[in-house]
């Protein structure tokens, strides 16, 4: 406990406990926390827009692979229409193919790179199936066009022969021509293509219609091998995984998919867990804050109350105090004026020294009221002298001896007198005459007080002990405060000050004071001060170097 | 949330993950066996009459005014060429010409002669790719090329931007976050080609059941045109510009009259491949009339001798006069309306 000032009315500062840590910086740092974590968190969302639209995409290529096979058998089978729908089909596959490159952010770095490798067969695919399909659409123009003419063309010249002369061979010719092809047109087995062969081998585009037979033969050649040309393009386009690899990749994007929302999921909760704690950390920071300031304010009123009482215990100890040797001066001086020429000088003598005592007496009082005063005032009153401390002690416990109350006894232990030291003699006089004085008022009748006065390294030694009536515990805390004094002390006079005078003396030499006591058995205080050695003088000197008057 | 006890919060975040993997497993096991083709909002697919072997250029093109509108003016700006003198118009010329420019192989003042005879810039959105080979699969790509084909801007894009800059960079920070940079250049380029359709041709009209659009002999022209096998590779929206042919399939046209050069390779000139050799984009046949001369080469004059050349190369025919004209009449038809200008 630190020690108070007596004589100030001024509530102290409360100070700031340290132990708890300011709500605001709580409240930041959570704020950071799940600002942080929340970032975090919204970085592994799974954005539903860009889901949607990346699975709408895949969704989309597999739907077009499907439909551009469709488109393509449809023009193979010589229905009309432009080739306008498959064009949009490949190229909205191409810009499919192009868009599906930003896979969504949500999806991981392993997951990007494996659906950027099934995004890469795929267009793989996509550009032989454009190869295929642009080949597919020009040699079907080409051989739906001879298709559609091969036949009126070869009748016609076929008739026109039958009316020359001398063409009967051709004609027959042209019509087992005619015959063949139109077989392949319906199935393009390898006999009826070998038979086609063997016709275009063995026509001669000669006679009167060398022309018209030469165009009839072309489109005869056109049929034979661009019917064989688009079935083996048709075939190739069938055979392309194109849809195999769309959906590959649609697999590959629903795996990641997954992982991304387990991961979102784990996030989500993290998240939430953080908070929690960041709620709960900004509760508990509060809570703990709002106790520190009602212990604060306890404290604090705690301190005030003592202060006042203090204050209340300092000015009826020192009217008391100060009244006790008053009266006896007031009352003896009356004696004298009224007596004091009919007395004898016996009388004069004891009535002059009872004067003397209380003025004395009031002077070590005030003595030790400015002490501490001026301690507590932040005074340095230090004033250090060399003392033979062996030789103070003897001097002290045989002023205390002479005051004694009747069968306590004061033993004394010393070194050798004569070795000096460097200390402030005044506060070590207050120091053992205050410990010897309390050791002898609280012992019990014939009870023994024990003095030992000794010299370690660098340190003086004081040891006072007495089997008197101890300290209760609750006492040992607040023993060192100004007019505090123990709650035990019953009848016994005292004034609250001597330990308090102690503490400062000792607390001036940079020393130590401990006390052990217990009730009804003694206390026992033990004193530390470090010294330097000041050599050894004549004990007359010692008396002569002494601040303070006798006891 | 915090309120629920932890074993109902718990069952109902597990349900509703469930729920979700639940619908994805469904998605993914529709996806696992072969499923119906959605054919919803894709009529093509589901009807088969023969008037959907052509289309009208749709009424509602969707385009992004003020981009296109920035578009317009870099088409028109020669700052786009290295020197300054040439704009896109300098070859696509979009009032006189069709979209293209009236000669057999562009030639520009100070720069040699282009390889090709220049194809028109109107409804080229409804093409499926892009150059008279095809060869590239985005319009991004062909204004590219056209940027840095020497016979014409003979630049690029990417150094075309800070002669653009003075003019064009706060308009371009207006419409594009990111401000003029060669990637907006080329979105806007594209934007306003997009927007060059021509709609609305006495045909179209014919085809949105207007039969008096057509005359008499137009409409046996279109009957002509189907029959003898035009339309197998002229077809959809664009009358063409959907797929690839080769040219020449009956007998060669290209190495019977003159020594070939690198353009008349077609898509192998860049794939390489022996079977792309003469290959080309089929062109539309939208506004023919206009961009005489044709093929790639330029050389058809007319549309008569136009005519005459696909019959005989591409289809094995040898058409008579009155067919030609009856063709020829029709493809008149395919003249839409020109685009106007929308910005002074």
């Amino acid at each position: 406990m630190t020690p108070e000032r007596p004589t100030s009315g001024v509530v102290p500062r409360v100070p700031a406990s340290r132990a708890v840590t300011s709500p605001s910086i709580v409240v930041a740092l959570a704020i950071a926390l799940v600002a942080s974590v929340g970032a975090w968190a919204f970085g592994l969302r799974v954005d539903a827009t860009a889901h949607d639209a990346y699975s709408e995409r895949l969704r989309s290529m597999v739907t077009l692979e499907h439909r551009l096979n469709e488109q393509v058998l449809r023009k193979y089978a010589g229905l009309a229409g432009s080739y306008d729908p498959l064009v949009r089909t490949m190229r909205e596959l191409r810009d499919l193919h192009r868009q599906a490159d930003l896979v969504p952010a949500f999806i991981d770095e392993e997951g990007q790179e494996e659906v950027r490798a099934r995004l890469a067969e795929s267009r793989d695919v996509l550009a032989i199936q454009d190869t295929i399909v642009e080949q597919f659409k020009s040699e079907n123009a080409i051989l739906l066009n001879s298709l559609r003419f091969f036949p009126v063309a070869a009748g016609e010249v076929a008739d026109a022969l039958s009316r020359e002369p001398a063409s009967e061979a051709q004609v027959a010719q042209v019509r087992g021509l005619l015959r063949d092809v139109l077989r392949i047109a319906v199935s393009p087995t390898a006999d009826a293509l070998a038979e086609v062969e063997r016709h275009l081998a063995s026509i001669r585009p000669d006679g009167p219609l060398a022309e018209d037979l030469r165009i009839v033969l072309r489109h005869a050649e056109i049929v034979a091998s661009g019917r064989q040309t688009v079935d083996h393009l048709l075939a190739d386009l069938l055979q392309q995984p194109g849809a195999e690899a769309a959906s590959a990749l649609g697999d590959a994007y629903a795996r990641h998919l997954e992982v991304a929302q387990q991961r979102a999921q784990t996030s989500v909760i993290l998240f939430l867990a953080c908070v929690v704690l960041a709620v709960a950390g900004v509760a508990a920071s509060i809570f703990a804050r709002m106790r520190a300031d009602a212990q604060a304010i306890r404290a604090a009123s705690a301190r005030v109350a003592e202060a006042i009482d203090r204050q209340n215990r300092f000015v009826s100890m020192t009217s008391h105090e100060f009244r006790t040797p008053l009266s006896v001066i007031v009352s003896s001086a009356d004696l004298l004026r009224a007596y004091g020429d009919k007395w004898g000088r016996e009388q004069h003598e004891k009535h002059l020294s009872r004067i003397e005592r209380a003025g004395r007496g009031m002077t070590d009082l005030l003595d030790g009221i400015l002490l501490i005063g001026r301690t507590d005032a932040g005074h340095r009153d230090f004033r250090p002298g060399r003392v033979d401390v062996a030789a103070l002690a003897h001097e002290v416990v045989d002023a205390q001896r002479a005051r004694a109350k009747a069968g306590v006894t004061v033993v004394l232990e010393t070194g050798r007198e004569g070795e000096q030291v460097v200390a402030d003699p005044r506060l070590l006089r207050h120091v053992l005459d205050n410990l010897v004085a309390n050791a002898v008022k609280y012992s019990k009748p014939k009870g023994v007080v024990s003095v030992v006065v000794s010299r370690a390294d660098g340190e003086v030694r004081i040891e006072v002990e007495d089997h008197g009536i101890g300290i209760p515990p609750a006492d040992q805390e607040k023993l060192f405060d100004t007019f505090h004094r123990a709650t035990n002390v019953g009848a016994v006079q005292g004034t609250g000050l001597g330990l308090a005078i102690v503490k400062r003396a000792v607390d001036l030499h940079g020393g130590e004071i401990a006390v052990k006591s217990s009730a009804d058995s003694g206390t026992r205080f033990d004193v530390r001060i470090p010294v330097s050695a000041a050599g050894t003088i004549t004990s007359e000197e010692s008396s002569a170097e002494d601040a303070i008057g006798g006891p | 949330m915090f309120l629920l006890p932890p074993t109902v919060r718990n069952a109902s975040r597990l349900r509703v993950i469930a729920v979700a993997v639940a619908s994805c497993l469904v998605g993914c096991d529709a996806s696992l066996t072969p499923v119906q083709p959605d054919i919803e909002g894709d009529e093509e697919v589901s009807t088969a009459s023969e008037g959907d072997l052509v289309l009208p250029i749709p009424l509602d093109i969707v385009i992004d005014a003020p981009r296109a509108l920035l578009g317009e003016r870099l088409f028109h700006d020669p700052a786009l060429s290295s020197d300054g003198t040439v704009s896109c118009t300098s070859c696509h010329d979009l009032v006189h010409h069709g979209g293209a420019d009236g000669q057999v192989r562009s030639q520009l003042p100070g720069r040699t002669a282009g390889p090709i005879n220049v194809p028109t810039v109107f409804n080229v959105g409804l093409n499926f790719r892009w150059s008279w080979s095809g060869h590239w699969q985005l319009m991004a790509e062909q204004i590219d090329a056209a940027m840095s084909a020497p016979h014409a801007m003979a630049t690029t894009v990417e150094d075309a931007v800070p002669r653009l800059a003075p003019a064009y960079a706060s308009d371009f920070a207006a419409v594009y976050p990111s401000g003029l940079d060669a990637t907006n250049v080329r979105d806007a380029l594209t934007e306003y080609l997009r927007s060059l359709t021509t709609p609305n041709a006495r045909f179209d009209r014919f085809l949105r059941d207007d039969p008096s659009a057509l005359t008499e002999a137009e409409r046996a022209g279109w009957a002509l045109f189907r029959e003898i096998g035009c339309v197998s590779c002229h077809q959809g929206v664009n009358i063409g510009g959907n797929l690839f042919q080769r040219f020449g399939v009956i007998e060669d046209y290209l190495g019977q009259r003159r020594e070939l050069t690198p353009a008349d390779l077609g898509l192998a000139r860049f794939t390489h491949q022996e079977s792309d050799r003469r290959v080309f984009r089929v062109p539309s046949l939208r506004n023919v009339e206009l961009t005489a001369p044709y093929f790639h080469d330029g050389s058809a004059a007319t549309l008569e001798e136009a005519v005459q050349v696909m019959a005989r190369y591409q289809l094995g025919r040898t058409l008579r006069d009155d067919q030609v004209v009856l063709l020829v009449g029709f493809l008149r038809t395919l003249t839409g309306e020109i685009p106007p200008r929308r910005a002074p």
